[in-house]
């Protein structure tokens, strides 16, 4: 919740101090982070001791400073951090929509993410009709959204402001997606 | 057998040969020439007509993997392989002169494919040239083409992984909108 509480602040860097770890600073503007440790590292739990937002640095100190890419770290945590799947600020009655599709080059992820997150592109949904369609439990695909949503890549709407997704009913199975994964051994 | 063809196209050195290799599981049929235009990219030889590999997959099915010559004058190459395409994978080189506008450049070449079927962005190179960003190539597409999302990922075209991911989501995007009935 801090992470995300940060993430939805003005431009500016904050700094969150943690009990049992480094200190991790945002970049908000830039969406990139400074942390001496690797993404893969980073607990599923964590005790917050603050979070402060800094003075602001000058442009040459900024860029000498090894900041990296926050989308692989905020994906690590939207997938793990909420055992339900569904954070507090999301909202059941709501559809979510991608924005823009997340890098999954960098991102460690599954053929049924990859399949929601192309589900998502194309059309909104509630945590329940995207399982329903891409035929997962719903605690996966709440864990998807909240994942995207953690970086900011999705849109909402409430339920009577959208239509509910309509879906043609095919044997996934014989799909190429499906078929060229397991050929590929994925 | 089903055949699935998808197009590599992208400009001189943004890796289409390379790509087409990694991911095909036969050796590729490569049409390279000396390259004639080394003050644009400095390399010893390019395609001229096109790279050939493919993906069995059972015996119903082959995905089909052309890579087609990066310079327009090879423009005809890509009219009538993209007629036949299920799909598009645009490599981009970042270290490019004006990598943004050759986005949009082939994005309006390949404007019937890109809409009847689908397309995916890999950036090549990110570790020569940093910026552009991801984020500057989706703001540049949503700002030139609104309405259509485009996967963009950086890859390595010597990556199977990054490759597979790339042809993956370009598969996974063409499915899941033809399963839904778009408003």
């Amino acid at each position: 919740m801090t992470v995300h509480s940060v993430a939805k602040t003005a431009s500016a860097v904050v700094t969150i101090e943690f009990a049992d770890h480094p200190p991790l600073a945002f970049d908000l503007a830039k969406r990139a982070f400074l942390w001496s440790e690797l993404v893969e590292e980073f607990p599923r739990s964590v005790t917050v001791l603050r979070a402060r937002i800094e003075d602001p640095l000058d442009a040459l100190t900024m860029a000498r400073l090894p900041w990296r890419d926050a989308e692989p770290l905020l994906w690590s945590i939207g997938l793990a951090a909420f055992p339900t799947g569904s954070a507090g600020w999301l909202h059941n009655g709501h559809r979510y929509r991608l924005t823009r599709w997340p890098n999954l080059a960098i991102l460690p992820h599954t053929s049924n993410q990859m399949r929601m997150v192309a589900l998502l592109a194309n059309a909104a949904m509630t945590s329940e009709e995207l399982a329903r369609v891409a035929k997962v439990d719903e605690v996966e695909a709440k864990t998807l959204i909240t994942a995207l949503s953690l970086i900011g890549l999705l849109a909402e709407q409430p339920v009577e402001a959208t239509s509910a997704p309509v879906v043609r009913e095919r044997d996934e199975s014989r799909g190429l997606f499906r078929r060229l994964r397991d050929r590929l051994g994925i | 057998m089903a055949e699935h063809v998808i197009l590599f196209a992208g400009p001189m050195g943004a890796g289409k040969t390379t790509a087409v290799q990694t991911l095909s599981e036969v050796p590729v049929v490569s049409t390279e020439a000396a390259n004639s235009e080394r003050d644009v990219v400095d390399k010893p030889t390019t395609t001229v007509a096109l790279d050939y590999g493919e993906i069995t997959i059972g015996a119903e099915d082959k995905v089909r993997l052309y890579g087609v010559p990066g310079q327009e004058r090879f423009d005809f190459m890509w009219t009538i392989l993209a007629e036949r395409a299920k799909g598009l994978v645009l490599l981009i080189n970042n270290d490019d002169v004006d990598p943004v506008r050759s986005v949009l450049g082939f994005l309006d070449r390949f404007d019937d494919l890109c809409s009847r079927s689908g397309v995916v962005i890999g950036i090549s190179r990110t570790d020569v040239r940093s910026e552009p960003t991801v984020g500057t190539y989706l703001d540049a597409i949503a700002a030139a083409r609104p309405g259509l999302m485009v996967p963009v990922f950086t890859v390595d075209p010597r990556d199977l992984a990054t490759m597979t991911t790339l042809l993956t989501s370009l598969i996974a995007n063409i499915e899941m909108r033809a399963s839904l009935e778009i408003a």
